[in-house]
């Protein structure tokens, strides 16, 4: 695990000669083991800030370091992973061979097979192992991702929206899911959505985004399962919405 | 049941074939009977000339085929893996492309004699931009998602080339594969009926100077029938190397 230091980051796209300045000036620290959510409307810089931390994107200026209580400098070698919107899962392996496919370097099958199996398990995707991608839904297709993310077993978790294109019911569950998972697994994850309802019912921390910048960090200091009625849920959802639209 | 659809309207031509032949109403010289083109068919079976002549044709398409690939695949691979390379040869192989291969026979008899070297020839001439192009452009085609999936999980140039580009780039390869198949079937016949002293093609060319055209159309209706073969092997072998595509079982998917 690894916790997520920020500094004076920025991103500059040239676009048709352009320059347009997709994050500016971020500064941020996420805590070892936490669950920290990003919201902002689109186009304020969530996604520009995962590519980055992933190593999708070249930042333009700044620095990010990963640190963990064991290692207090960064080796260069964590291992970030990221589940994005769409499952991306290769159309032609199966759905554990799929989940397989972080560990290719892996020397020790019968480990990689242990935890594909665990991962199968945990996710409920022991029945469909052998099926081809194209024969699940989208909700199992995102499990298989966030199955694929788990076995790599990295120190940053990433999600780009990863349950933006599900329907209400399926999302739902999953949001369960990864709470379980979190509980379960501690790992430090990093979820960008939209859903503000989705950021307080998931994460400890939120961290709002407008035009490339922070604009509000508001702490969720709610006990898990929360309950989107409860009263301390709504008050921090409208204190998010309130910054979001500026009213 | 599909199966069944696809034979109607062969024996309807075969039908009217036969009535036209029973009533005299076609002229059985030019086109013989059914019954006559079967009598043939046994008789060049049974002699063993129609099994020599398939034998060195289906020689000479698998051959030429075969080097074909081994030339046009690593190239296709080359150019697909760096793009810097294809201003050189877009080019020329453009060019090259609208090039019928049937035309460059007269010159390549003279580079290569009447022998197998110049009917292979035209067979790679024929086959080389299906298999190129399709293989150039399943690597070129491969989806930018799925590759930065390799780059999130660090894997290195061979790991993507191997994990995520070629079976990607799969599916087209093997279309590539069975049109050149098919496009080298159809140049070999054309140079046989150029210039050879063996093959469907020179059998055919021979029966036109023979006057036979029984002979003619089982030469045709056996060209017809091995290429239908040949395409129908390929087929399942699709389906062998691609068994992710056409699946019917369905989980939760609607």
């Amino acid at each position: 695990m690894a916790g997520v230091n920020i500094e004076d980051l920025s991103k500059t796209y040239l676009i048709h000669d352009q320059e347009v300045q997709a994050l500016s000036t971020i500064n941020l620290t996420i805590q070892d083991g936490s669950f920290v959510a990003l919201v902002g409307k689109s186009g304020s810089g969530k996604t520009t800030l995962l590519r980055l931390l992933c190593g999708l994107e070249q930042m333009t200026k700044g620095r990010i370091s990963f640190l963990s209580p064991e290692k207090p400098t960064a080796t260069g070698k964590e291992r970030i992973s990221i589940v994005f919107q769409e499952p991306r899962l290769m159309p032609w392996l199966t759905v554990q061979e799929n989940m397989a496919l972080p560990l290719i370097k892996e020397k020790n099958r019968q480990q990689v097979s242990q935890t594909v199996a665990h991962f199968l398990d945990l996710l409920g995707l022991k029945k469909f192992k052998d099926a081809y991608p194209s024969q699940i839904s989208g909700g199992m297709a995102q499990r298989v991702a966030l199955g694929r993310t788990l076995c790599y077993d990295p120190d940053v978790i990433l999600m780009d929206e990863p349950l933006g294109a599900l329907d209400a019911f399926t999302r739902k569950n999953l949001q369960t899911e990864l709470i379980d998972i979190f509980l379960l697994q501690k790992k430090t994850i990093i979820f960008v959505t939209h859903d503000v309802d989705e950021a307080v019912f998931l994460s400890q921390r939120v961290v709002i985004f407008d035009g490339g910048k922070i604009m509000e960090d508001v702490p969720v200091p709610l006990d898990y399962p929360r309950d989107p009625l409860a009263k301390d849920f709504f008050q921090i959802r409208e204190q998010i919405l309130r910054t979001i639209t500026g009213k | 049941m599909q199966r069944l659809k696809g034979i109607v309207i062969p024996l309807m031509i075969l039908l009217l074939w036969l009535i036209g032949s029973a009533t005299e109403s076609i002229n059985q010289y030019i086109i013989p009977p059914p019954s006559r083109i079967w009598q043939t068919f046994l008789y060049l079976s049974a002699s063993g000339v129609l099994l020599d002549h398939i034998a060195i044709s289906l020689y000479r398409v698998f051959a030429g085929f075969l080097l074909t690939v081994m030339f046009a695949f690593p190239l296709a691979v080359l150019v697909g893996m760096n793009q810097r390379l294809a201003p050189f040869i877009d080019p020329v192989l453009d060019f090259l492309g609208h090039i019928p291969p049937i035309s460059c026979i007269p010159i390549l008899i003279l580079w290569f004699g009447i022998d197998e070297a110049s009917k292979l020839a035209v067979i790679i001439l024929a086959t080389f931009f299906p298999v190129f192009l399709n293989t150039a452009n399943g690597i070129l085609g491969c989806s930018k998602q799925l590759l930065e999936v390799g780059d999130v999980f660090g894997f290195n140039t061979w790991d993507k080339f191997s994990r995520i580009i070629m079976p990607a780039a799969l599916p087209s390869i093997i279309v590539g594969f069975r049109l050149g198949l098919g496009y080298s079937w159809r140049s070999l016949i054309g140079a046989e009926l150029i210039a050879a002293s063996s093959g469907i093609g020179y059998m055919i060319i021979e029966a036109e100077q023979l006057s036979r055209p029984d002979i003619i159309i089982v030469g045709i209706l056996t060209i017809g029938l091995f290429g239908y073969m040949i395409d129908f092997c390929f087929f399942k072998l699709t389906n062998y190397l691609l068994p992710w595509n056409g699946k019917r079982e369905l989980y939760g998917r609607s």
